[in-house]
């Protein structure tokens, strides 16, 4: 029971407190390219969550053997990004045989699923405060239903921006970047924080 | 001029644009959340910069060398690969200007090397590239990437801590624009700027291409 507790606790407080957009901002640009495609943002969520599952679970035994060096600062996300890259092996041959039809959907871009700062992001931090497995493997999953939360949450709010008079120089990446900025701020203060005097 | 000579400098005037008016970061929407809350002084900027330039360099050259002949699977693979060696000259290199600036940057340097360009930039466009042209396109967008977070680094940091590379300028600081919300919105001015700058010289809109030949 201890466990299941750990378990959500951590994937609430990944989901929530530190969402990887609006708090960690990891994965802006693929959150950006999620957008303007809102059919594929289940579909990059699972496989977003399923690579950090499966990297972090990997990469939990491996990591007690990089993260006493002096270099440990390249040498853990370097450990990660191999792990990644097994995972990819892992999950190419698995789609290419299992789930043709999500191959030829996926394309090009099962790469770009597998290898992405959210993916990275979200095993460096559980690894960087050193959680131990159960609140890696909550963290994670928890990382992935944020980034699927803020993909939706972000998308519907610039859809409705489009409907308003926006000035010709902030069309565009300005004022979405503005845009987020506020939701981040205002998560910000949703969650309780304080800002810093 | 030469054949050679005219194309080696059309190539690098294609790639000049990286720098503004096709800014990796503020155009096209790439590696924002790293400089949105890994950028947060100067140090951090100067630190994601030399990271971005040693990844991405090297990875598009290596892309143009040899990624028509890879298999899809082992090519991303070898990108990736490539990419997270190169965190160890940036490393280095980082080490020279300052002991800390790498580490003090947390886990954003490292992010670098699983970005939009090493993983689809190089797939996309680097790869129906000429080495010289893959090689010009890297250092410019490492360049543009620089231009950014140097101007964000420096401007978190003087308002945020009244100093500059650690150095105490003024007394006066508002601590909360190091936070991320306030790097994505100072982002979000600085691309504004740059739209208000095509505005004056009536330069036409980018339009983001989604491959190398929608590029050409």
């Amino acid at each position: 029971m201890t466990y299941v507790a750990q378990f959500f606790s951590m994937m609430l407080t990944a989901l929530f407190i530190e969402n990887i957009i609006f708090t960690r901002a990891l994965g802006t640009s693929w959150m950006f390219y999620l957008i303007k495609r809102p059919k594929e943002i289940v579909r990059y969520t699972l496989m977003l969550m399923a690579v950090i599952t499966l990297s972090g679970a990997i990469g939990y035994p491996l990591r007690g053997y990089v993260y006493d060096s002096e270099y440990r600062h390249i040498l853990v996300p370097m450990m990660y990004i191999a792990v990644m890259t097994v995972v990819y092996i892992v999950v190419y041959i698995f789609v290419k045989k299992v789930l043709p039809n999500q191959f030829e959907h996926f394309g090009m871009n099962l790469g770009t699923a597998v290898f992405n700062c959210a993916a990275l992001g979200s095993v460096l931090v559980p690894a960087g405060e050193r959680l131990d497995l159960i609140s890696t493997l909550g963290y994670g999953i928890g990382m992935s239903l944020g980034f699927g939360l803020a993909v939706v949450i972000v998308g519907y709010g610039l859809s409705r921006l489009e409907y308003c008079r926006v000035p010709k120089i902030f069309k565009g990446v300005p004022i979405a970047l503005i845009y987020l900025g506020l939701l981040s701020l205002a998560f910000y203060g949703l969650i309780g924080h304080q800002l810093p005097t | 001029m030469s054949e050679k000579t005219k194309k080696l400098s059309a190539e690098i005037k294609d790639s000049l644009g990286y720098l503004f008016f096709k800014n990796p970061v503020l155009v096209c929407g790439l590696v924002i959340g790293q400089l949105a809350a890994g950028c947060t002084n100067l140090q951090n900027g100067a630190a994601l910069s030399i990271t971005y330039l040693f990844i991405v360099v090297p990875v598009l050259v290596f892309a143009s060398v040899i990624g028509k002949r890879l298999p899809e699977i082992i090519k991303t693979v070898s990108y990736m690969l490539v990419s997270a060696a190169m965190l160890i000259p940036a490393y280095y290199i980082c080490g020279g200007f300052s002991a800390t600036i790498f580490d003090s940057a947390g886990i954003y340097p490292a992010l670098l090397a699983v970005s939009t360009v090493p993983v689809v930039y190089s797939n996309k466009f680097a790869e129906k590239q000429t080495v010289s042209k893959a090689f010009f396109n890297g250092v410019f967008l490492a360049l543009g990437f620089a231009l950014t977070a140097l101007i964000l680094g420096g401007a978190r940091e003087f308002f945020g801590s009244g100093s500059l590379w650690g150095y105490k300028l003024s007394e006066g600081s508002f601590p909360a624009v190091k936070l991320p919300f306030w790097g994505f919105i100072l982002l979000g001015f600085m691309a504004a700027g740059i739209n208000a700058v095509r505005d004056i010289f009536k330069k036409p809109e980018y339009i983001v291409p989604q491959n190398e030949e929608e590029r050409v």
